[in-house]
């Protein structure tokens, strides 16, 4: 995983419908448009997908079990020419590892054209106490966890303090993640939350588990999102804007975040190392950082660990603004979950959809002036995995 | 519960916290796993630990806790590393107003919904 791999594949069309609280709106319906718009945007005739990968839903069994048994592929009318329709499933890693699944299949030719799709519906699709409960033991173990009141929140708060001890970090600092985050989704007509937000108002906001206030807290979100990947070979034949994969890296660290033997770093530097080395790149060739937040501690950690601010700097890189629109790294540029909304495992198919956006030119308001190399990051359960990948306009 | 983690439950209801070291390779790992994940030996020697340890991080939980935790508002959750190098997690009985990274603290059982636990207290 450490030698120059040249264009592993290439993302040719995306697809998404707007996050928020939905109730009308079926899951299957928001994911087949979805899925739709990143094959009409392909310009790839949908006959000529012959993989569907669905991702992982939360809100339902049932509706997970359709997508598992191939509903997607009779609902979008690909019958026959889909030669296998499996789920990927990594929760908040859920989007990396599609795209490196995908990668794998169209760059070993066991397929031509892959079309990856979430949907899910975490606000309207299940009570919000339900909610809660869903989130305080999905990937808490049951034996060692559980027991003494772990849930998500309690997650980021031991995090979200050991890096402040470590690092002298601030809550002023931490909160300004949210606000460089809301900035972006100000821009975005598919995000939840649109209204400017200041550091006051999130240090006003309640306190859910010390240090961690209500509004650094991502909220859950009705929503889909989808990508086609062809291979590196074949995409500049169908559409003018490919973006390619260059590299990509990975570490799960734990399972348990008792178990986590680095709560501050975890593994992405060397998941960075990785996929830097496979890309032939360094951190300063980077033009924006697609960082997988819902809490904004991991944005921080993040930021240093890919090398992008020096280590227990990133809160005041952050606080000056220049993660904002207009910034010198703009950052997260969808809102990320803080403020786009946190769809499940969609949290991260959505920012990676977002940096494929950006580096096609079709990002609208929030367009960065041309970018050529994104770097996108994802991390699933309870901070369990780093994932980071590499995405150019060229292939170099 | 894990068969091989019997030892463990038995050790809490006689107010022992045993940790399991490995027979063939000598490590002690917490968790018990169902073998040891340096070795993969499945034979454990199950050694009380001495129930001291430092606080790695924690945080007092104050709100939208997960529902069967709502009367025990406000509770401390810590990570917690043991003398003998193994990490848990447990909550805090004494003050967490005072409560600081790096403070000690040792174990104490107290029973709750019928499950003896291994919770911690800070040492003065």
């Amino acid at each position: 995983m450490s030698k120059r791999s040249g264009a592993l594949a290439a993302v040719v069309g995306i697809g998404e419908v707007p996050t928020g609280n939905y109730p009308e709106r079926s899951a299957l319906e928001a994911g087949a448009r979805a899925a739709r718009m990143a094959v009409r945007d392909s310009g790839i005739d949908k006959r000529d997908i012959d993989v569907v990968i669905p991702a992982g839903a939360i809100f339902s069994r049932d509706f997970n079990s359709d997508l598992v048994f191939g509903r997607m592929v009779e609902e979008l009318g690909l019958l026959g020419s889909v030669h296998a329709n499996l789920q990927v499933m990594a929760g908040g890693a859920t989007g990396s590892n599609l795209l490196k699944v995908a990668a794998g299949l169209v760059h070993s030719g066991l397929a031509k054209n892959v079309l990856c799709v979430h949907a899910d519906k975490l606000a309207s699709g299940l009570p919000i106490e339900v909610a809660i409960d869903v989130f305080s033991t999905l990937g808490i173990p049951e034996e060692w966890e559980r027991p003494y009141g772990q849930h998500f929140s309690s997650i980021a708060a031991l995090m979200t303090r050991r890096y402040m001890e470590e690092t002298g970090t601030t809550a002023e600092q931490l909160t300004s993640v949210c606000v460089s985050q809301r900035k972006w989704a100000e821009l975005n007509p598919n995000a939840m939350f649109r209204k400017p937000l200041t550091v006051e108002e999130v240090l006003a906001s309640k306190i859910l588990s010390e240090p961690l206030h209500a509004k650094e807290s991502n909220v859950l979100a009705d929503g889909a999102s989808s990508f086609v990947v062809t291979s590196a070979e074949r995409a500049a034949d169908v559409t003018a804007t490919p973006v390619y994969l260059l590299g990509a890296g990975g570490r799960v660290t734990h399972y348990s975040l008792s178990q986590e033997k680095d709560m501050v770093h975890f593994g992405y530097a060397a998941a960075a190392r990785d996929a830097f080395a496979m890309a032939g790149i360094g951190p300063k060739d980077i033009d924006i950082a697609e960082i997988y937040d819902s809490y904004p501690v991991v944005n921080l950690c993040v930021l240093e660990e890919l090398g992008l601010v020096p280590r227990g700097e990133a809160g005041a890189f952050v606080a000056a603004g220049n993660t904002w629109p207009g910034g010198k790294l703009p950052m997260t540029t969808n809102g990320g979950m803080l403020s786009q909304g946190h769809t499940g495992a969609g949290g991260g198919v959505a920012i990676l959809v977002e940096a494929v956006r950006q580096l096609m030119g079709k990002a609208g308001a929030r367009q960065v002036p041309n970018p050529s190399i994104a770097v996108e990051t994802s991390v699933g359960g309870s901070y369990m995995d780093a994932q980071v990948l590499v995405l150019s306009k060229e292939v170099r | 519960m894990m068969a091989i983690a019997k030892p463990f439950y038995e050790g809490l209801r006689r107010r022992q916290l045993l940790l399991p070291w490995c027979k063939s390779c000598g490590k002690c790992h917490f968790y018990p796993r169902s073998a040891c994940p340096h070795c993969w030996s499945e034979q454990y020697d199950w050694r009380p630990a001495a129930g001291t340890g430092t606080v790695h991080s924690f945080t007092i939980v104050r709100s939208n806790p997960p529902s069967a935790f709502r009367p025990r508002l406000p509770y401390t959750i810590a990570i917690i590393d043991l003398d003998e190098g193994v990490r848990l997690m447990s909550n805090i009985l004494s003050d967490p107003e005072t409560l600081k990274i790096g403070d000690r603290v040792k174990v104490e059982f107290v029973e709750r919904d019928n499950e003896m636990l291994p919770l911690f207290r800070a040492i003065p």
